[in-house]
């Protein structure tokens, strides 16, 4: 009975204390707009959305495929923001060796977790943003109007395809010993992933790999990213099987990282 | 369960933790009192900074517990921890923040005063605060550790954990830490010092426990120690070097009651013996007839070093 409640009381402290999330947020988000990751995904859309409108100004093609395009852009970049952004966030401060020094503070395994996971979404959010403005105020001029509905639900979509990646890839950094493992981890389950279609098509003669394949593709990430970005424009009923798909990836990641820095860390039982 | 007393910083019970089968820490049971700069002595690899993580609630447990400040590390960890300052051996640092930042950033984690004034009290205490607003990664390996003391003291712990604090440290950089430590003992803060340096043991702990293979082997004041092992004899002898054979050696390890017979690095023989009883006259005897010219036999006052040795082989 004793161990019972210790059980349930570390889990508490651990799992559910969240006060220390805004701390470690702003000190992440501070070293991440000092570091020159977010300015270059930054530039990256800029580029590609600029790219966009040069085109409407050459062939017209009206504003939904091009909301649609840009939508797809930043859903792309998402996925590798997401990886980028989240590959090295809990394993970089084992090789740093400040995990300790953290951990002496009473600070939960969520906090860090949480803290972490938040001041990613807060960049992506940033990048959204200016990046909204800038194809608002250049769209506008360009193709005479936005349609509004579209580009937010696509935009709020890599917000999803975002906190899905970013969840997997914690995940896998609170598994990791080193930065560099975490790295190559991370990377070849998103490529993995986007290779599954290549993969079908070079085994479709082959029943048993192609079961596999089949089952992989029903949990792959990219695959309900593409589900709900492309359905946003073709209105597909197939739209919230991939946002719970995508949910699904947010809860049972971020939940595996805070449990994974918890026992590692000490924090659980 | 036994009684909580009042006057103590740390009390194991049965402390052991046990990884992947191997008894890193087995079952150890001692006392801290109150105020006390206290050393804790150990080969590499005896389970000394098992213990102390232990201590300071970054690992759990095997089995056993400890009570810090009366608080259980098992189900009253967050309080642990707001009570230890732990330093950790080679403590990581953030290279792009200042030293001001870097406060700051732990004040925040600790939920203490984190104005600019205590921050800069803090540097002011550990000598960094000409450096207060470089970037840590220019610093040299002792103002780091500086800095990290800084870190522990923060929440003005009761209990101060220090991992090795010197390693690695150059002469000088030691010699800071040390007299830093040697400082805060003074002002009453309960230090638990977590070396393999006898010297620095001998000059600032004033009680000492001794782990070896994850067990705890001797406890008592370094005095006390020495005096516990005098009753091992060790003899020194010094000898002209014209009659110093190795046949002479043997002569003496063949006696009954010699341990162990060697010369040291001054070239002087060191005999151990197994026995309180004066043995120098049987000695010296054995060393004239083996050829040897005695310059002087006596008995050696033990070091701490010998009390280490003694316990951990």
């Amino acid at each position: 009975m004793k161990s019972m409640s210790l059980t349930k009381r570390r889990i508490r402290n651990g799992i559910t204390d969240l006060t220390s999330v805004p701390v470690i947020m702003a000190k992440e988000l501070t070293d991440q707009f000092l570091s020159l990751r977010a300015y270059l995904m930054a530039t990256i859309a800029f580029i590609g959305i600029s790219f966009f409108m040069w085109i409407q100004t050459e062939i017209p093609m009206g504003t939904n495929p091009i909301v649609e395009m840009v939508v797809n852009l930043m859903s792309l970049l998402g996925l590798f923001f997401a990886v980028a952004f989240s590959m090295d966030s809990i394993v970089s401060e084992r090789s740093m060796r400040t995990m300790p020094l953290i951990r002496s503070t009473p600070v939960s395994a969520s906090s860090i977790v949480l803290g972490k996971y938040a001041s990613i979404m807060v960049i992506w959010l940033v990048i959204l943003g200016s990046s909204i403005l800038y194809f608002v105020l250049g769209g506008s001029g360009l193709v005479g109007g936005v349609s509004w509905e579209k580009l937010l639900l696509g935009y709020a979509s890599t917000v999803l395809v975002v906190a899905a990646v970013s969840a997997l890839s914690i995940f896998i950094s609170s598994l990791s010993s080193s930065v560099k493992s975490s790295a190559l981890g991370s990377l070849s389950v998103v490529f993995g992933f986007m290779a599954l279609s290549v993969a079908r098509q070079l085994f479709s003669s082959f029943e048993s790999v192609m079961d596999i394949l089949d089952v992989l593709r029903e949990v792959s990430v990219i695959r309900h990213s593409s589900m709900v970005t492309e359905q946003i424009f073709s209105d597909g009923a197939g739209m919230w099987w991939g946002v719970a798909g995508l949910l699904i990836y947010v809860v049972v990641f971020t939940l595996g990282a805070v449990i994974v820095v918890g026992l590692k860390e000490g924090d659980l039982p | 369960m036994p009684e909580l007393r009042d006057d103590l910083a740390v009390e194991c019970r049965g402390l052991t933790k046990t990884f992947e089968g191997f008894r890193a820490v087995d079952g150890i049971d001692f006392e801290v009192e109150k105020g006390m700069v206290f050393g804790f002595l150990g080969p590499n690899g005896a389970g000394k900074t098992t213990t102390i993580r232990m201590l300071s609630c970054l690992i759990r447990p095997t089995s056993g517990t400890a009570f810090v400040w009366g608080h259980d590390i098992l189900t009253d960890y967050m309080s642990v921890k707001r009570t230890v300052g732990y330093l950790p051996e080679s403590p990581g640092y953030y290279p792009e923040m200042t030293p001001v930042e870097f406060l700051r950033y732990f004040a925040r984690l600790f939920r203490v005063d984190k104005s600019r004034e205590k921050i800069e009290e803090s540097l002011r205490r550990v000598g960094l605060y000409e450096e207060r607003n470089l970037i840590v990664r220019s610093f040299s390996l002792g103002m780091r550790q500086r800095l990290n003391i800084a870190r522990t003291l923060l929440h003005d712990p009761k209990l101060l954990v220090l991992d090795e604090p010197t390693s690695g440290l150059d002469p000088r950089g030691t010699r800071e830490v040390r007299q830093l430590i040697l400082d805060l003992g003074e002002t009453g803060k309960t230090i638990f010092l977590c070396t393999h340096l006898l010297p620095e043991v001998e000059m600032i702990c004033e009680k000492v426990g001794i782990v070896n293979r994850g067990r705890l082997v001797a406890m008592d004041t370094p005095d006390n120690l020495r005096r516990g092992i005098s009753a091992a004899n060790v003899i020194t002898v010094e000898l002209l070097p014209d009659g110093r054979t190795d046949e002479m050696l043997r002569r003496v390890e063949s006696l009954e009651w010699v341990e162990s017979a060697r010369f040291d690095d001054d070239e002087r023989m060191i005999v151990e013996s197994n026995t309180t009883v004066e043995k120098r006259p049987e000695l010296a005897k054995v060393l004239v007839e083996s050829g040897a010219q005695l310059l002087s036999i006596d008995l050696k006052e033990p070091t701490l070093e010998d009390v280490f040795m003694s316990y951990t082989g």
